[in-house]
């Protein structure tokens, strides 16, 4: 006799996310679902270890914070203590490098998503049998593509490692300024190869759009759900990836806020915290905390901006919002579309700064009047990431305080994995790992940065918990089992 | 031929794939070891493979050429394919070692890219990245992973714990004389 108690089942951890994070799935005793949630384990502490620490470590010392995006919080905490140390504007040499480095970030961040964590779920089908939804069977049907993958997310490593100075723990963004320039021998060795990675990025925005277009009924079906998005916007609406001030716009399209100072976000943004979850929800404040949420990254920025500035990928945004027909793109799998069309930017804007002289100059640091608080935003590759500080007489940090783009996103993800969860679950006898696999898509379309967990050996491997109504497990598996790799020695 | 940093070794790579000279490369890195310590040294013991890395270089060992990172990521299948021998060093919590016991507090083995883990993030395991490397470029060096035993990972601290400092203190010692043991072919002579 089947059990008629109501379930909980649990996804723990994510695969194919950063870090570690569960899913759990409530259903009742008719088997449909009532409520599912993502929690994310977040690591704590940060604001204490950063505490007391002279204001020069900061950038540096950031990059611990995450082993994924260490690049963007570099930049983010040198743009705070810009602030800091009296310093609105850069010099030319200063800001153009640091924009290249964030160009490499972005592409080799939105490339690794795209070619190797989402591609084996597009490209074989999100309930394909879980031996073949990985990378190595990508490599075996499309060869070409997994290399093209990795070739340019080396490009993107090699361009952080020219400006930053490493290509982990970089030290290229200082208070003020800069340390180094771009030399004429880094500059001929990435301009060798930016030719190819411009005809690579173009042919990945027609893969990811020619997904979307020709799987319409699944993508307009699959987590589509209306909301607000928030991003920067340079002065004349264009897409600015490293700096410009605040827009937000609703589901139809129309302006809640526009050309905001980002120094001013607690005046327009506020955090709720819930009793389920370690991550904080943030909100309009204006909109209030039910109807206030949004998304941020890059689906979102396709959505706020008034034109990209560089002519192909400009081309493509202007087809995204035909799609759209001129309203925000609501649908989850957008992201993917929109992430490949950020990349062709990124790779037009290191082209473009590769031919600019100023990256051979050598005015790397300015001084101004210095000041007690530095506020910063940037869109990371996953979404706008801000860096809120204090320091003291001493130069000694005493506040900290990061919104990164996994908690904008919070809401918007646990919206996706209720909707999900209600289509594909909802009134089935038994919940298959294909089914889980769905849910896990959405998820991974927002590229959830959850890197707070280490990766030692050892890292538990994916389970699934399926729990009755008294918390006693009535099934258990592991959906993260060994492939194998044949003709490999 | 002392160790090489982490730059120096990137500056290499990306000299041959831009003057041409990619033989000459690969002829001198064929004769070294690759070894990449990963790991988060903000996360206290998780950052046994970065440190395990900065104490190579500081003692500049032989016939080495070293990495650190944060994790082991899809393009580190572009640099082990210029290489004959690779050597991952990571943090291990010690319930999970399996490998050949060659000592308290380590594990020192071979890695199998027969069997590969789908990677599940933006990191890789030791025998996916391999797996990646032999089949898209084609690398025929052998790997190795000595894993560190770590205790503590839960705290934000540029630290390791006293007892993770001493299995890296030993395993410091058996990968300098497991090399020494094991030269590749074709090293090159020093004067």
């Amino acid at each position: 006799m089947e059990s008629r108690k109501a379930r909980i089942v649990e996804i723990e951890p994510v695969t194919r996310v950063e870090g570690h994070g569960k899913v759990t799935v409530h259903l009742d005793e008719h088997n449909n679902v009532s409520e599912a949630r993502l929690h994310i384990v977040e690591f704590r502490g940060f604001e204490r270890f950063i505490r007391g620490r002279l204001l020069w470590e900061v950038p540096v010392i950031v990059q611990r914070l995450c082993g994924i995006c260490p690049v963007s919080h570099h930049i983010a905490a040198a743009k705070a203590m810009d602030m800091i140390v009296g310093v609105d504007q850069l010099t030319p040499t200063a800001e153009k490098m640091r924009r290249l480095m964030h160009y490499g970030q972005i592409m080799q961040s939105n490339v690794l998503h795209f070619f190797h964590l989402s591609s084996p779920d597009l490209l074989f089908g999100f309930d394909a049998a879980a031996k073949k939804r990985n990378i190595f069977e990508v490599i075996k049907q499309f060869p070409d593509l997994a290399k093209q993958g990795v070739l340019m997310r080396k490009y993107g490593q090699e361009v952080i490692l020219h400006t930053a100075g490493k290509k982990i723990h970089g030290t290229g963004a200082i208070p003020g300024g800069i340390n180094k320039n771009l030399s004429l021998k880094e500059r001929d060795a990435l301009l060798v190869d930016v030719d190819l990675m411009m005809s690579w990025a173009q042919n990945a925005v027609q893969v990811a759009k020619n997904y979307t277009l020709d799987h319409l009924p699944l993508v307009e079906q699959f987590a589509n759900f209306k909301s607000s998005h928030m991003s920067l916007v340079r002065e004349d609406g264009a897409l600015d990836l490293y700096h410009g001030n605040l827009r937000a716009v609703d589901a139809a399209g129309n302006i809640i806020f526009d050309q905001m100072d980002y120094r001013d976000f607690n005046d327009y943004l506020m955090e709720e915290v819930r009793p389920w979850s370690y991550m904080k929800f943030p909100f309009i404040k204006s909109r209030g905390n039910v109807d206030g949420w949004y998304r941020v990254g890059p689906l979102a920025r396709m959505n706020t901006v008034s034109f990209i500035d560089t002519p192909l990928a400009n081309q493509e945004f202007e087809a995204f919002r035909r799609f759209g027909q001129g309203k925000p793109v609501s649908m989850t799998l957008g992201y993917h579309w929109a992430r490949m069309i950020e990349v062709l930017h990124c790779v037009e804007k290191i082209k473009e700064l590769l031919h600019d002289p100023d990256l051979q100059g050598t005015d790397l640091r300015l001084k101004g009047e210095r000041r007690e608080e530095g506020i910063a935003v940037i869109e990371a590759p996953r979404g706008s990431l801000f860096h809120h500080y204090k320091v003291d007489e001493n130069d000694q940090v005493t506040y900290c305080n990061l919104i990164v783009s996994t908690t904008h996103n919070n809401t918007a993800m646990n919206r996706a994995v209720t909707d999900v969860a209600k289509k594909y679950l909802s009134g089935q006898k038994t919940i298959t790992e294909k089914m889980l696999n769905h849910i896990e898509v959405a998820v991974r379309a927002y590229d959830p940065c959850l890197s707070c967990a280490t990766h030692a050996l050892g890292q538990m491997p994916l389970v699934v918990e399926v729990l009755d109504a008294e918390g006693k497990i009535v099934d258990r598996g592991s959906q993260f089992a060994e492939i194998e790799t044949p003709g490999l020695t | 031929m002392s160790s090489s940093s982490d730059k120096s070794a990137q500056n290499e790579m990306i000299s041959h794939e831009s003057n041409g000279q990619t033989q000459r490369v690969l002829d001198v890195n064929r004769a070294k070891t690759l070894i990449i310590g990963y790991g988060n040294p903000g996360r206290q013991d998780d950052g046994l493979g970065p440190e395990f890395v900065r104490r190579v270089d500081t003692d500049s060992w032989l016939d080495v050429v070293t990495q650190v990172n944060y994790q082991l990521t899809v393009e580190d299948a572009v640099d082990i394919a210029n290489f004959e021998r690779v050597i991952f060093v990571d943090a291990a919590l010690g319930a999970a070692r399996n490998g050949v016991d060659a000592g308290s507090g380590y594990s020192f083995s071979a890695v199998s890219s027969a069997v590969a883990q789908p990677f599940a993030s933006h990191s890789l395991t030791p025998e996916g990245l391999m797996a990646l490397s032999q089949t898209l470029f084609q690398a025929s060096a052998v790997a190795y992973i000595l894993a560190i035993d770590g205790y503590e990972f839960d705290q934000f601290e540029e630290k390791l714990s006293p007892a993770a400092e001493r299995n890296l203190h030993e395993a410091l010692c058996y990968c300098r004389h497991w090399l020494q043991a094991h030269p590749l072919e074709g090293r090159v002579e020093h004067a």
